[in-house]
């Protein structure tokens, strides 16, 4: 299915066209909106000057929608061609340490600190707590790097077997329990280290680089994808990272050199492949999932990914009790188109890194172009590779 | 005049019209008309309204989990004098 930027006499709007659903970007607000077929007539109607009463009754001799119906819609879409910027920036959602440790000099390491690097980003993690300081060295060994200066400093103290984490002196969490505090020190290692890179595209997701191509597997929590993430990557592919698809302008992808999480459903399961689960630590999100953390034997250098054949897969898990053919592939897996893309990505969690424009939008509708696009649903790991064999 | 993004054709990969200079320069007009025309019969069907895909208000990080759900405020740690919070 292609998909046409269609010109608009508005000079705030970008219109793209696939299928029956439009695309918009809205300039001013920096924003990216999906329209129904109704609502994209609407907006071709307002554009071309229509009055409301016309565009409605145009469109009324199509539809068995009431005017009241209709004008509600229209007027949905008439507050697109209002030019009110938003109050929010893109740059809002970047934590607050990342505002000064982007103009700062670094920081100096502070003694028997645990020190070390994720992608660009250098770390100090310090505690009173001997426990944490044990638990933190062991489960980073494989990130850890002797230095003396760092871009950011985290600390962990420990009152009333109560926990709290600053980074940069900034509290972000409190009270926690200690099987809490690996996983937010791991969490606040990974974002940071994304948002300081010079990421265009974050999206929630795993990505892993395989013999046949680079593997996008973008998803909600309890989609799968970290489990399944964690197999492949177990069968001698190169993880990027298990939880952040990090892309810059070139479609670079970024290297996040930290463990997996495995939740507690998929310990059993991936034994055989990471026997080192069975006497791992516990630890506890603070939503009280438990989980254990695995490294993958090997990282893939951060790269840029459009010289490789990519196939993005949106992992949808179904448990038994749901029916479920594994021999039918035009029901295991389905091929998304690029707003059904945008849509899923977006649902699945996201972060924009730089002011969006329409040239911005362009180079991703253009990555996203270039790359095979496809949802699967499956039921055991042994289905899903099955699966992404078949779409390689 | 509608022109597309991409013009590479791939194998496996959507088809991306080319921009064909041979074709007529459609107004505004003529191109609502036809997509009217060939999307009229979905406009019957109850649409899904505007959906907002990409605005800075949902665009954060990506935690793996939401905050401890009905945590309420609690003081700041006892030895946190002269740091921030947020």
């Amino acid at each position: 299915m292609a998909i046409n930027k269609i010109p608009l006499n508005s000079e705030s709007l970008s219109l793209y066209l696939e299928g029956s659903k439009g695309l918009l970007f809205h300039q001013p607000k920096q924003s990216v909106f999906q329209l129904p077929p109704l609502s994209v007539a609407f907006l071709l109607a307002i554009d071309e000057g229509l009055t409301e009463q016309r565009a409605i009754a145009e469109i009324a001799q199509s539809s068995e929608l009431s005017f009241q119906q209709l004008r509600s819609f229209y007027l949905e879409v008439k507050a697109l061609f209002s030019d009110d910027q938003n109050d929010e920036s893109y740059f809002d959602g970047r934590y607050p340490e990342l505002n000064n440790a982007l103009s700062i000099a670094s920081i100096s390491v502070k003694p028997k600190a645990f020190t070390c690097q994720v992608a660009n980003s250098r770390f100090s993690i310090s505690s009173n707590c001997e426990h944490v300081k044990i638990d933190l060295r062991q489960l980073l060994a494989r990130c850890e790097k002797k230095l003396v200066e760092v871009d950011f400093e985290l600390e962990v103290e420990v009152s009333d077997d109560q926990y709290y984490l600053y980074s940069n002196d900034h509290l972000f969490a409190e009270q926690l329990k200690r099987t809490e505090v690996i996983p937010e020190i791991i969490d606040r290692l990974q974002i940071l280290a994304y948002q300081r890179s010079d990421y265009y595209f974050c999206y929630h997701g795993a990505a892993i680089k395989t013999e046949q191509g680079i593997l996008l597997l973008p998803g909600k929590s309890g989609s799968g994808k970290s489990t399944l993430s964690a197999e492949i990557t177990a069968e001698g592919n190169q993880l990027f990272s298990d939880e952040i698809i990090a892309l810059d302008k070139s479609f670079n992808l970024l290297t996040l050199t930290l463990p997996i999480a495995i939740k507690s459903g998929s310990w059993e399961h991936l034994s055989k492949q990471y026997p080192e689960l069975d006497t791992a630590t516990i630890y506890k999100r603070l939503d009280g999932r438990k989980l254990k953390y695995v490294w993958p034997e090997k990282f893939a250098i951060s790269q840029s990914i459009t010289n490789n054949k990519v196939l993005l897969v949106n992992p949808k898990f179904i448990d038994s009790s749901h029916d479920f053919d594994a021999n039918s592939e035009s029901k295991n897996a389905k091929r998304l188109s690029i707003i059904d893309t945008l849509a899923m990505l977006s649902e699945s969690g996201y972060q924009i890194g730089v002011e969006m424009d329409k040239e911005k939008l362009d180079l991703l509708i253009n990555f996203l172009l270039d790359i095979h696009r496809f949802e699967i649903t499956y039921q055991s790991s042994e289905q899903a590779k099955t699966t992404l064999t078949k779409l390689w | 005049m509608c022109s597309t993004i991409g013009g590479v054709m791939a194998n496996n990969k959507d088809n991306v019209e080319l921009n064909n200079d041979d074709n007529q320069e459609l107004s505004h007009e003529e191109t609502r008309r036809n997509f009217m025309k060939k999307f009229g019969k979905l406009a019957v069907v109850t649409p899904i309204a505007v959906t907002a895909l990409m605005t800075p208000q949902t665009s954060y990080a990506q935690k793996s989990c939401s905050r401890r759900p009905n945590h309420p405020h609690k003081p700041q740690c006892p030895s946190a004098q002269g740091k921030n919070s947020f």
